[in-house]
């Protein structure tokens, strides 16, 4: 029991055993409400501090987009829509497609966000996912290419633009193709996908990094884009709904944040509060086999002591490891095997 | 006008519906925790949601600030993802301005806007998935989410379309139905004083049909309305059985 003044007190029943006494001038997002809690090494919310909060996970539930999910990691909830569209390649890559990854932080989610151009928490958050996605091979970019060096015949040269954006499911031609003026013989055309990935926060209650992820890779997983077909007479891309392929993706990388309390301990999936209240974050991304994919640690506090904390195994590091091990276990069976469309509790 | 037969010789629609039925709707309340009201509501295959903060202080611009009744902010946004092509953008463009400006006059004629005076309240909505019907969807929704915040109106604001198709009124018209061209009415209707909040037509309707299509789109509203009473009693129940639990 802790009672720190002679203030009126209320009790918080966490469990059976753990009664806190907390005074009523501690503020409930304050640092002083927050010590009393670190010293029984338990959380406001009943948690210990390496638990993640339950989740779920809902794929397919937009039937407008080629591939969704909405995750649920506590209250702290996105919504990821991803949406197939034609482009030319990169001009010094034109074998590839892309993978645009977006995070909205809407005024919807909490009271925090203001209407107006992202916030640069979003922008950060996206930028963020979008590292993970490059340096963890999550699909092979190549395999969104669509036409690359096609030579049509006749011996014109024909080269793709795109006019209208997207493609409307069960559509067929989508643009037209003009003829640019004689370049030779034989011309490339060139055609790719570019995958949007719109991961809408709905409602914010902390660690959206780590939600995001998921609920970006179970969306990659439940997209079905259509065949396309390059007509060789009009030179005009024609999609079709029999045949469509789903996504081949290489990895799943899984992101586990921590914030840093005090500089010594260490939070696992931290609510909006604890995000406040904390001194230092860090995400750790690892995929199944246990690379480390990234690692994003803003700020100084605890620079020298997380590394080893992560890397190391040895005494109560290793218990950090083991929640984070099953933790991505839980995450990695739902993300691993071939998500049918449907609503999944992850605990 | 496109081949599409719209209302088959048998009576029906292309999904089946009669020319008076409305599409499923399910929706649920307090869906959110961060918000101060929060609702979600699927009709047919439109999916909106929508989140209410307030009342609170005024912020931003001080010069807004009224200072006899409750300044209310509306936002109406599309996901990228919610309709058949690609958005660029979510919110801001023109016709999200139109839906934010329709939406705000209809809650303020619906709520006791006196009863806060130099505060504001906050409306956010959200399509998620689009198919027709995003304007009543979106007031339907705003509507639980304002309950559940608990902020005093007069009445429930119910919301439905109304078409009109080889000379037959139907209601709650689809994407689909929509992008026919035909007449689209649309209505918001305070139920129980049948006090009518919005009222729009989008296209030409012969001023002899327009009554009929009229009543089946204030009719559409009642049928919501019924709907959306029995959410909010299931709703209130449920808290009710909580709070007497712990």
């Amino acid at each position: 029991m802790i009672s720190c003044s002679w203030y009126p007190t209320k009790l918080l029943l966490l469990n059976d055993d753990i009664k806190i006494r907390v005074s009523s001038s501690c503020n409930k997002y304050s640092f002083c409400h927050f010590s009393k809690f670190k010293k029984e090494n338990i959380r406001p919310d009943g948690r210990e501090l390496g638990e993640f909060r339950a989740t779920l996970l809902n794929v397919g539930t937009i039937n407008t987009a080629h591939g969704s999910a909405l995750v649920k990691l506590g209250n702290t909830t996105i919504l990821c829509g991803v949406k197939g569209e034609f482009a030319a390649p990169p001009v010094n890559e034109p074998k590839k497609g892309y993978l645009v990854p977006n995070v909205e932080l809407p005024p919807l989610c909490s009271s925090q966000f203001k209407v107006g151009p992202p916030s640069e928490q979003a922008q950060v958050v996206s930028q963020l996912i979008d590292d993970i996605v490059r340096s963890s091979n999550l699909i092979n970019l190549e395999s969104l290419n669509i036409a690359e060096g096609v030579v049509l015949s006749g011996g014109e040269s024909v080269y793709f633009f795109c006019v209208g954006t997207g493609v409307a499911p069960g559509f067929a031609c989508c643009w037209g193709a003009t003829k640019l003026p004689e370049r030779g013989p034989k011309a490339l055309s060139k055609l790719s996908w570019v995958l949007h990935c719109d991961m809408i926060c709905l409602d914010y209650d902390g660690n959206i990094v780590d939600a995001s992820l998921i609920a970006l890779l179970a969306a990659l997983k439940n997209v079905l884009l259509p065949a396309v077909r390059i007509d060789e007479d009009t030179g005009r891309a024609v999609t079709s709904q029999e045949g469509s392929i789903p996504l081949k993706l290489s990895c799943q990388p899984v992101a586990t944040s921590f914030v840093v309390f005090d500089d010594t301990i260490l939070l696992a999936d931290p609510t909006k509060e604890e995000e406040g209240l904390a001194t230092g974050a860090v995400t750790v991304v690892v995929n199944e086999e246990g690379d480390i994919c990234s690692v994003h640690k803003p700020g100084k506090e605890g620079a020298l002591y997380l590394p080893r904390k992560f890397m190391t195994a040895s005494g109560d590091v290793s218990r950090d490891l083991r929640k984070l091990d099953s933790w991505l276990r839980k995450h990695w069976r739902v993300v691993k095997d071939d998500v049918p469309t449907g609503a999944y509790d992850l605990d | 006008m496109s081949g599409l037969e719209l209302l088959s010789d048998q009576g029906f629609r292309l999904d089946g519906r009669r020319p008076r039925e409305l599409r499923k709707i399910e929706c649920k309340m307090g869906v959110f925790q961060q918000a101060n009201g929060s609702a979600y509501i699927e009709q047919g295959n439109t999916k909106a949601l929508a989140t209410v903060y307030g009342p609170h202080e005024v912020t931003g611009n001080r010069s807004k600030i009224e200072h006899d009744k409750v300044l209310i902010n509306c936002q109406y946004s599309m996901a990228t993802f919610s309709t058949g092509e690609r958005r660029s953008r979510s919110t801001g463009d023109r016709k999200s301005q139109e839906m934010q400006l329709h939406l705000k006059k209809t809650f303020e004629a619906a709520i006791l806007t006196q009863l806060y005076p130099r505060s504001q309240i906050d409306i956010y909505v959200q399509i998620l998935q689009a198919d027709g019907g995003n304007y009543s969807a979106c007031v339907n929704a705003a509507t639980l989410a304002i309950i559940d915040a608990g902020i005093p109106m007069k009445d429930f604001v119910c919301a439905s379309t109304a078409g009109f198709v080889s000379d037959t009124p139907i209601a709650d018209i689809s994407y689909l139905e929509e992008s026919q061209g035909g007449p689209e009415l649309v209505v918001a209707l305070l139920p129980k004083s049948d006090q009518i909040v919005e009222f729009q037509v989008n296209s030409r309707l012969h001023l002899d049909n327009f009554e009929k299509v009229l009543d089946m789109a204030i009719k559409g509203c009642k049928d919501v309305h019924a709907v959306l009473t029995r959410v909010v009693k299931d709703h209130v129940g449920q808290l009710a059985s909580k709070m007497s639990k712990t």
